[in-house]
């Protein structure tokens, strides 16, 4: 009986121990499409939320496409009916692994690191491979993970009309950054 | 000479108007009419049983809510467990308390499958 109760506790103990969780649902992740002279495309979205299992380093995002603000009410509404359709594809998902991940050895200064995964995205999956992110930790413990990326409209099947692709970018640079406290 | 007047007329009233078009306003969510007036456990279970089909029903949606407050942080709050809202003004909830009553008002932006919650954006306390 004695065995049986401190196998369970063990048990429970362990079972608490791996859920290392951090998380945010206030992530801010911005993209810019602009090209010079021309007016600035680029909206931030900062109601992205984020996963890391501090355990092995995995990692899951997932940003709600209507959350991206323009500064251009009309760009707003072009970018969520016209080019992304926001009411057929709501969301965008990043899932993968940073390498070699261990909580143990962050500290306040930026520590590089690389990370891979898949983004989906406007119905359409983009692998991303060994790609730079900085990791750092705060006075309160939280992690901060931030990076950029560029993806090619192309690569998600978005469609520019003619009358505006001089001015925009087909590559898109993607920035973000998560503050992910323990859950 | 009134034929001039006329076209200059006609001339201002379409560059107004592609102005107006092109650099219009924001939605103003503060002052904007809820679609829809619900408590927070009717609109999670409603998310909870048919998720994309709630979805489509409410994005973008102006929508007021009332709920219990389970967490507070500088940008936002967490409703009855199930819904997150986005806070326009940081200051305007410091004042609030966990586990208290609370009605708002914001833009519903889609349901988060990580951690099973509604989200909201551009939101306003309303009491």
């Amino acid at each position: 009986m004695k065995y049986l109760i401190i196998t369970v506790f063990s048990l429970i103990s362990l079972f608490s121990f791996s859920q290392n969780k951090f998380i945010t649902r206030n992530g801010i992740v911005s993209f810019e499409a602009s090209l010079p002279s021309f007016e600035e495309v680029k909206a931030t979205n900062k109601s992205v939320t984020a996963i890391i299992n501090t355990e092995n380093g995995e990692f899951a995002a997932l940003v709600l496409v209507k959350g991206f603000r323009f500064k251009n009410a009309l760009m707003e509404e072009h970018f969520n009916e016209n080019y992304v359709e926001s009411d057929k594809y709501p969301k965008a998902t990043f899932k993968g692994k940073i390498s070699d991940f261990d909580i143990e050895t962050l500290e306040a200064s930026k520590r590089k690191m690389t990370y891979n995964g898949t983004l989906e995205f406007h119905g359409k999956t983009k692998t991303l491979e060994n790609l730079p992110l900085t990791l750092s930790k705060d006075e309160a413990n939280n992690i901060i993970l931030s990076g950029t990326f560029e993806v090619n409209v192309d690569d998600f099947d978005i469609k520019i009309p003619k009358v505006v692709s001089s001015k925009l970018s087909k590559i898109v640079i993607v920035t973000f950054h998560f503050i992910l406290n323990k859950k | 000479m009134r034929k001039w007047i006329v076209v200059l007329a006609i001339i201002f009233l379409a560059a107004a108007g592609s102005y107006l078009y092109l650099f219009r306003e924001h939605r103003d969510i503060k002052n904007e009419k809820p679609e829809l007036i619900i408590t927070s456990a009717l609109i999670i279970s409603e998310f909870i049983q048919e998720p994309s089909k709630s979805e489509q029903k409410y994005l973008n949606k102006t929508i007021q809510v009332s709920g219990i407050i389970k967490e507070i942080n500088p940008r936002g709050l967490l409703l009855s467990d199930g819904i997150y809202c986005t806070i326009n003004d940081s200051l305007a909830h410091s004042s609030l308390n966990i586990e208290t009553q609370i009605t708002i008002k914001g833009r519903v932006i889609g349901f988060d499958d990580l951690l099973e919650q509604i989200k909201l954006d551009q939101c306003f306390i309303l009491n």
